[in-house]
């Protein structure tokens, strides 16, 4: 069932320097129960989408069904909605337990069920203790869990999320992450979430939509997204610290496929070569969770690589290496003390892991070589 | 949609309503001003100019003490905002910086001082003069200004060096520059909104006051403009054109200042007053 | 003086000198012409000085209790309390909903917002005159306007009028004085979050709830502001009335201030006088201490 369609979304915004399209003809579809994110940089359209979706601006062109019932025209106290603010917006003069039941209170709910369902939502939450207490004396997690408390009290099938986590300090929004993902399986709506945080993307979402200059790049699950990335762009918007690129080049020679980069020609597999031409300028893309390091050379692809900087993350560490040709290569890798910075290594990698993209256009060719 | 027209059409209809009601006064004054003195006293009057002249004009800056007005309520408008935006600004920053005995009794007072009637003070203050020889003087009505600015002044940067954070100065000290000098390169101009906005204050009041300029100065060479423009209001005639055309002159300075100061006038007023 | 400053130096304290600096200055100005003379005003009042005795009496209660026995002083403060109270509730209410007017952007704001604020700075003075001339029983243009309109048939007497005077008064008062309060609303309405009327439109809530809901609450503290400011100054305000009736016509809009304008200046009672000054203080630090106790204005929970 299709939760919410967007079709040929437009927004644009006049200035004194001329007029930009914030949303350049947007269409999507969001299925009933989603975890649909949209994603991507600042002033990527992501939340002038969702706020045309909320009702809280007017798209220029295009229109909004929910339902297949069409709701461009709609104010938003009228499209039975419900949404997160990035700064909370809780009432700051009235109690928690009256936030939290305001949606209710607008539909003239009796009094006895707004406080039944306004506990039952608290207790949810683990917020229960708090609802005489008014939103400046909550911390401010707790108020993020009202903010949420508010937006699922009313029933309504679908959540809008406006990048409500980004506030908050990193422990604090892992923790939310994880109770918003448990109140989505709870209570099974559709749920539009707007971040510029791919990491929280990849880790929240069923399906994320990449969103730059007004469009949508590529909509995919994360698995898609991460593992099949349509372009150099998205590849390296994904993951973090991003991925590795390296201009390169396909040959043929004689039957075979080659692919030149780093000093060094590896042949292409099959697959690989099944999607390519002839000569062919390209960039060879690796994760830094992909590439490795060994001291000796044991292998005539080895790359040979000088050890620059050494990050240590804990569990893992991030190493910075250079060569001849490129001043920088990401690695990371498990936590070991066998380098030292300056040292000298060999760097390999498995060839599944690579990605083949065409230099000039920058669309994937291949996910493997 | 068709809601949202009517909501705009209805604001914008209110807000020229707004601007007729408030605005026709001083466009009448205006008017008036320009138009030949003779017909200020032959009504039905035309609600459009039909004759300009600049007879009032004339007779008010050449005929009377009226440019004498204007030195004087310049004069001391300059001195009451000096003396106002400087004592104001050092107090404000010494109530904020420093600790004391008897801070907390400084600052109720000054904001109880506030409340004095203009009155009150006028009528001692006009004996004390008096004895002091300061009537007709412009020290005198400098002080008398002064007095009303001071607390509002005061209470205004006490306020807004509440907000300056204390690490832009710890960080010119840790620099090396030394009190004095952080003073002056880094507080005032981090200060300057807030020095405006009681600059301002202290100059409108200056500029507006009746009361004082009435109580202190009889001698018509020491009139302010306000006292001055009133002064054409004699018992057997009144000359309404000259006091449009005074008027008219005396609300430029103020046009010119609302245009561009409007939006720190604001923020500073909401700063100040709101805290 | 170099050895003086020398001297001052190694005597006292950087910190003490600092305090001295700053503090001192304002601390002698408002001594010297604040409180003293508070001081002073509040001696003269159990004093008599005028015109008739050349020498000053200590005369203890005796200026209060004539002030209180008199009718015409106890008619003046009621006038005083009436054009008070009439005046903050017509300047709140209209600065209040031309600030509502104004606070979303459209097209010739710039225009619409300078000539809404002009009549805030204009001189009081010139804003008494400016209303004298506009309504003028002979010579006003309100009256013309009117007539034309068919909506009187006899020139009405705004200012000669015993009734109407106190109307115009504060009308012309609240011209001026009611931008005040459109300045202080307007500021404190775009500080409000736009996301806080966002999340209440979305719980559905109309334009009335917003209102009711987001608007008012945040307004809270800078109503009972802005009624404590305008009731002090509309208490004691002179000048305005001075010049449109100079309390007038026959003592209708004799307010307290003009009432102990006259005693000093005309009667040269100047004991009576500060005595009636006293009284507009006293009652005004009443208020405003009760006012404190009760409302407590500065006390406001903000979550942002």
């Amino acid at each position: 069932m299709v939760a919410i369609r967007i079709e040929n979304l437009t927004k644009v915004f006049k200035s004194m320097l001329g007029s930009t399209a914030a949303v350049d003809d947007l269409s999507l579809e969001i299925q009933e129960g989603e975890f649909f994110t949209l994603v991507g940089p600042s002033g990527c359209g992501k939340t002038t989408t969702l706020r045309i979706i909320a009702g809280l601006e007017t798209p220029t062109r295009g229109d909004v069904y929910f339902d297949g019932e069409r709701v461009t025209d709609l104010p938003p106290q009228k499209r039975n909605i419900s949404m997160m603010f990035q700064n909370v917006a809780l009432f700051p003069h009235m109690t928690v337990a009256q936030n939290i039941g305001y949606t209710l209170k607008m539909r003239r709910v009796s009094k006895s069920e707004i406080e039944q369902k306004v506990r039952v939502v608290a207790e949810m939450l683990g917020i229960a203790e708090k609802l005489e207490m008014k939103p400046g004396q909550l911390s401010g997690g707790q108020r993020q869990r009202a903010a949420l408390g508010r937006s699922i009290v009313g029933e309504t099938g679908i959540l809008l999320m406006d990048e409500p986590l980004s506030s908050l300090d990193a422990k604090l929004r892992a923790e939310m992450r994880t109770e918003i993902l448990r109140i989505h399986r709870k209570i099974n709506a559709t749920i539009v979430y707007v971040t510029h945080d791919q990491v929280e993307a990849l880790s929240m979402s069923s399906r994320i939509a990449l969103m730059k200059d007004g469009k949508c790049l590529q909509v995919d699950t994360p698995t898609g997204l991460f593992k099949r990335p349509a372009n150099v762009e998205i590849a390296t918007f994904m993951g973090s610290p991003s991925m590795n690129l390296f201009s390169g080049r396909v040959i043929r020679v004689e039957e075979r496929m080659q692919a030149q980069f780093l000093g060094k020609t590896i042949p292409l597999s099959d697959e690989a070569a099944s999607t390519l031409e002839g000569n062919q300028d390209v960039l060879i893309g690796i994760r830094p969770q992909h590439l490795r390091l060994r001291a000796q050379k044991e292998s005539s692809n080895d790359i040979p690589v000088i050890i620059d900087v050494i990050e240590p993350l804990g569990v893992e560490q991030q190493v910075s290496v250079k060569t001849a040709e490129v001043s920088e290569i990401t690695v990371v890798r498990e936590e070991a003390s066998d380098f030292e910075e300056g040292d000298k290594a060999y760097l390999f990698f498995d060839y599944d892991d690579a990605y083949i993209f065409d230099r000039d256009l920058g669309k994937a060719i291949s996910f493997t070589l | 949609m068709r809601r949202r027209k009517f909501q705009i059409m209805g604001i914008y209809a209110g807000a020229i309503l707004v601007v007729l009601v408030m605005g026709f006064p001083l466009y009448w004054m205006v008017k008036t001003s320009i138009e030949p003195p003779t017909t200020l006293f032959s009504p039905p009057y035309s609600y459009f100019p039909t004759t300009f002249s600049i007879e009032n004009y004339r007779l008010l800056l050449f005929e009377t003490y009226f440019l004498t007005f204007l030195k004087n309520s310049l004069i001391v408008g300059f001195f009451c905002t000096l003396i106002t935006a400087v004592v104001s600004t050092l107090a404000g920053y010494g109530l904020t910086r420093f600790e004391f005995r008897g801070k907390k009794l400084i600052a109720r007072g000054t904001l109880f001082s506030y409340m004095f009637p203009e009155l009150m003070l006028g009528i001692p203050l006009y004996i004390i003069f008096d004895s002091l020889g300061l009537r007709n003087s412009y020290v005198g009505l400098v002080l008398a200004h002064a007095s009303i600015g001071i607390p509002l002044g005061t209470w205004t940067m006490w306020q807004y060096f509440q907000i300056v954070p204390k690490s832009f100065e710890e960080a010119a000290w840790i620099s090396g520059a030394s009190r004095m000098k952080t003073l002056r390169q880094v507080v005032l101009p981090i200060a300057a909104p807030g020095i405006i906005a009681v600059s301002t204050f202290a100059f409108a009041f200056s500029w507006n006051d009746y009361t004082y300029a009435k109580i202190f100065q009889d001698d018509i060479l020491m009139f302010t403009i306000t006292t001055g423009i009133n002064s054409f209001v004699e018992r057997t005639a009144v000359h309404w054109g000259l006091i449009q055309a005074g008027s008219t002159l005396v609300t430029i300075p103020t046009l010119i200042i609302i245009i561009f100061l409007q939006k720190q006038l604001i923020e500073s007023m909401a700063i100040g007053a709101l805290k | 003086m170099k050895r003086l400053w020398k001297f001052v130096i190694s005597h006292v304290s950087v910190e003490k000198f600092w305090i001295l600096s700053t503090i001192g200055p304002v601390i002698a100005l408002l001594l010297a012409i604040g409180f003293i003379p508070m001081g002073y005003a509040i001696w003269l009042s159990f004093h008599s000085r005028d015109a008739f005795s050349p020498t000053v009496d200590y005369v203890g209660l005796q200026n209060y209790i004539t002030l209180f026995t008199n009718p015409k002083f106890l008619a003046s403060l009621g006038r005083s309390l009436q054009y008070t109270i009439v005046s903050v509730i017509f300047q709140t209410l209209m600065g209040l909903g031309i600030a509502l007017l104004f606070v979303r952007p459209f097209r010739g704001q710039l225009f619409a917002r300078t000539v809404v604020f002009l009549p805030y700075l204009l001189p009081t003075a010139v804003v008494g005159l400016i209303f004298s001339w506009l309504l003028s029983t002979q010579y006003g243009v309100v009256n013309q306007l009117l007539s034309q309109l068919g909506l009187i048939k006899f020139p009405i007497t705004f200012l000669d009028g015993l009734k109407s005077a106190m109307y115009v008064v504060v009308g012309s008062g609240s011209w001026k004085f009611g931008m005040f309060c459109t300045i202080m609303f307007i500021a404190r309405l775009q500080a409000i979050p736009k996301s806080l009327y966002e999340a209440a439109q979305i719980s559905g809530a109309g334009a009335f709830r917003c209102f009711l809901d987001v608007t008012l609450p945040h307004l809270k503290s800078t109503l009972l502001l802005i009624v404590l400011l305008r009731g002090i100054w509309m208490f004691n305000k002179f000048d305005m009335i001075w010049i449109l009736t100079k309390g007038g016509p026959l003592r209708a809009t004799e307010i307290l201030p003009i009432f102990s304008y006259r005693l000093a200046f005309e009667e040269r009672s100047f004991g009576l006088a500060a005595a009636a000054s006293v009284v507009i203080l006293l009652i005004l630090a009443i208020t405003a201490t009760f006012y404190f106790w009760y409302f407590k204005p500065g006390k406001e929970v903000e979550v942002e």
